[in-house]
């Protein structure tokens, strides 16, 4: 047994702090257990989120509710069409000491723990690339100096739907830095009777703080140590490769296929999956849950999938249905009963 | 140990999954590759039981068919085949292990207990296959059972014996050659007239031309032992006369039977069929005899050698035309293993006048092996060749008398029924139209 493998313990340990942290953001979002979480593990494997959905339906206010539960710092940055990609990053400012002058970086609010980038759509695509390097290698660089970003370090990005106007479709290089991408959807109406006796216009809904910095950092050590097994890896290979066109049946309509950065975001979130229900390996159920909410953003379809009414999200589905779990086959011969 | 004993447990029912799974995969190939096989051998079966072959005929490439459909269904197969790594991944999944077994399996993790229904893991789809093995195991009990396809309104024939023509011109000729009764020049002509025939299929002996070849042939090889006979006789007659007048000092005489004799002698020697070397040497000294007159004892000799060839040629005759009906009634009884009255094959009607079926001749119908009699309901008469009048039967000549009966006289009735016809034989008929040749037959038959 190899010693660097997560154990029960400490599973059972990081699974209770996993579950004060769901607990905490069930609280701020009501009747949405399933998205937070997903946040949550998103959260755990050190991914960035992006929340999709009409205004209105608390978006903004589960990313602060994140913030709040996390003892970690937190900016936000409400992104518009002016905005310039030094308002995010920091820009060097000219100081007058002793009689000399020199430039000193002034950081920008990209330099905190939790960045929420509150409509992120609306600002242009020259302030949204500025984001690359720092979701991806966790830096800012200015006038050739390179800045580290604190660690953590996560954006949790909202957006409207691309059909509003006034809106920039994000890039696809973009996009591919976000580990999920959620879509938000209408609460049902006792949930929006819950929300009406408990909430109040304009009043903020005061959220307790439900885990130290150190908490976060010592769960996301515990998220690297969960077992991935050779046949989890070989499956989560197969559902990536099976997205390109051509290799599967499911991929019909689709035109680019998915990158290897979205195996290995499977790969996390799934590790991250599995220990938020106490386990010590990633199993198939784990894989299942976050596999749409990590691809489907990534998929660029062609015109005719629009034609037929598909949608990444369903491309998806039906690919997990397509690919089998094992590699072999034994579909015909067992019936679907289990032990 | 305790850890040993529970990853033994896991091994072993992988085992048991490995087993149980690849022998579905080779059952769920084999089944419908097996029924496929059936299929085909059904239509062999029938195809093959139409064609009257023998079970192993028939068997063997069902067995090969079958065989064959098992292999490629292994083949095809051979990839489907899951390993134990494999198994224990099956297991993992079905017996809801939360991929700890694959884990522990990759030396990560411990295994973990056995559930206590391990046993019933697996729940194999058995209908699907099992049903295709009937369906084929029903298709061959159906090919066996199923009455071969005939054809309609026609039955296949498959003769058993030659034709009675030329059963008795090979008869004839194996007895001539046995006994050597003619010059070898002739009976190597005569075999390989056989012989061409011969070396011909069942079939194709019973095709028409075949037939008419195998008429022909007969007729030609009794004829020209016929015209052998009739000349040695007349020769042997013409010799006796020699002597006779030489004895009774009519030299004149003699010396015109002498010359009739050479007559005859060339003849002999330069027919179609000649006699065997010892006769023909005699002939010669005969012809080439410088005093023109035989001494009465070479007379005597001569005829003595003549009679003797010709009384043996007539029983080689006589004897062919039994071995050649026995023959082929013999092979009938040996190759059909009919019943009796099948055996006999008393065809009457057919295509030939008489009681002859399809083959010609006076003796019985060659048998054949058919479930049902042929349909010989043909009414065309085929004319046959007259019978070859110097071995023909007074009854025979009787028929090409051309003599008109006389109408309203009753004949006389005998005892038991007979009816006695007040002739006087082969008299009464001279008086009327007939050829020479048959009157000379006629008188030497009653005489």
């Amino acid at each position: 047994m190899n010693k660097n493998i997560l154990s029960e313990e400490d599973a059972a340990k990081g699974q209770l702090l996993i579950k004060r942290l769901h607990d905490a953001l069930n609280a701020v979002l009501l009747g949405q257990p399933v998205l937070t979480e997903m946040v949550v593990v998103c959260i755990l494997s050190r991914g960035h989120l992006l929340l999709e959905g009409l205004p209105g339906l608390g978006k903004t206010e589960l990313v602060k509710g994140l913030a709040r539960a996390i003892a970690l710092e937190s900016k936000r940055i409400q992104f518009t069409p002016d905005l310039l990609p030094a308002d995010i990053t920091g820009s060097p400012i000219l100081k007058n000491s002793n009689g000399s002058t020199y430039f000193e970086f002034q950081k920008g609010p990209l330099f905190a723990n939790i960045v929420l980038a509150d409509e992120i759509n609306r600002a242009s695509p020259k302030t949204q690339s500025a984001l690359l390097e720092a979701m991806q290698e966790r830096s800012v660089t200015v006038m050739g100096t390179r800045h580290s970003l604190p660690d953590p370090f996560f954006v949790l990005a909202t957006q409207n739907p691309i059909e509003l106007e006034g809106t920039y479709p994000l890039p696809e290089a973009q996009l591919d830095r976000f580990l999920f991408k959620l879509e938000m959807n209408h609460q049902s109406i006792e949930v929006l009777e819950q929300i009406m006796r408990e909430r109040e216009m304009g009043i903020e809904n005061p959220s307790p703080q439900v885990l130290l910095g150190e908490e976060l950092l010592w769960l996301m050590h515990l998220v690297r140590r969960v077992y991935l097994p050779e046949v989890i890896i070989n499956y989560i290979a197969r559902l990536t490769h099976g997205t390109h066109p051509g290799q599967s049946t499911a991929s019909q309509g689709v035109k680019f296929g998915v990158s290897p950065r979205a195996a290995l975001g499977i790969a996390a979130a799934a590790r991250a999956h599995a220990l938020s229900k106490g386990k010590i390996n990633v199993s198939f159920e784990d894989v299942l849950a976050v596999t749409p909410g990590v691809l489907s953003h990534r998929l660029i379809l062609d015109y005719s999938a629009r034609v037929q009414g598909k949608t990444s999200y369903t491309i998806v589905r039906d690919l997990l249905d397509e690919i089998p779990r094992q590699g072999f086959n034994v579909g015909p011969l067992i019936s679907r009963t289990n032990a | 140990m305790e850890a040993l004993q529970v990853q033994k447990v896991w091994h072993s029912k992988a085992h048991q999954v490995q087993r149980t799974v690849n022998q579905m995969w080779f059952l769920t190939y084999c089944a419908p590759a097996f029924l496929c096989g059936s299929a085909f051998s059904l239509v062999w079966i029938l195809t093959a039981r139409s064609l009257f072959l023998g079970s192993v005929g028939i068997l063997l490439p069902v067995v090969g068919i079958v065989f064959l459909s098992l292999l490629v269904a292994y083949i095809l197969v051979r990839e489907k085949f899951i390993t134990q790594a494999q198994a224990l991944e099956l297991l993992d999944e079905r017996c809801l292990m939360q991929n700890r077994i694959s884990s522990a399996l990759d030396g990560a993790l411990p295994w973990p207990d056995a559930p206590k229904e391990i046993e019933r893991v697996l729940k194999i789809n058995f209908r699907k296959p099992l049903l295709q093995v009937i369906m084929g195991f029903a298709l061959l009990f159906l090919g066996a059972v199923t009455p071969p396809f005939t054809g309609e309104g026609s039955h296949t024939v498959s003769p058993t014996d030659k034709p009675l023509s030329l059963a008795r011109a090979e008869a004839l000729v194996e007895q001539l050659t046995h006994e050597e009764l003619l010059s070898p020049e002739t009976l190597a002509e005569m075999q390989a007239k056989v012989s061409e025939l011969s070396k011909k299929s069942l079939t194709e002996q019973y095709e028409h031309h075949a037939l008419e070849a195998a008429d022909s042939l007969q007729e030609s090889l009794q004829r020209e032992v016929s015209q052998l006979t009739q000349k040695l006789d007349q020769a042997s007659r013409e010799a006796k006369n020699v002597e006779s007048n030489i004895l009774s000092g009519n030299r004149a005489d003699a010396a015109a039977h002498h010359n009739k004799l050479e007559k005859l002698a060339e003849e002999l020697l330069s027919g179609t069929a000649t006699p065997p070397e010892a006769l023909k040497r005699a002939l010669r000294q005969a012809i080439e005899n410088e005093s023109k007159l035989m001494s009465p004892e070479a007379s005597e000799a001569l005829r003595q050698q003549m009679q003797e060839l010709r009384e043996k040629l007539q029983s080689a005759q006589e004897q062919a035309a039994q071995k050649g009906a026995q023959s082929q009634q013999g092979n009938a009884g040996e190759k059909s293993g009919k019943s009796s009255s099948e055996l006999d094959g008393k065809n009457e009607g057919g295509d030939s006048v008489g009681k002859d079926g399809i083959s010609r001749g006076g003796n019985n119908a060659v048998s054949v092996n058919v479930e049902k009699p042929p349909q010989l309901t043909s009414a065309r008469v085929e004319n046959l060749a007259k019978a070859p009048q110097a071995t023909g039967t007074p009854g025979e000549l009787i028929g090409l008398s051309s003599q008109r009966p006389e109408v309203g006289t009753p004949l006389p009735i005998g005892e038991g029924g007979a009816i006695g016809i007040d002739t006087q034989g082969g008299k009464a008929l001279e008086r009327q139209n007939l050829t020479p040749e048959e009157s000379e037959l006629l008188e030497r038959l009653y005489k």
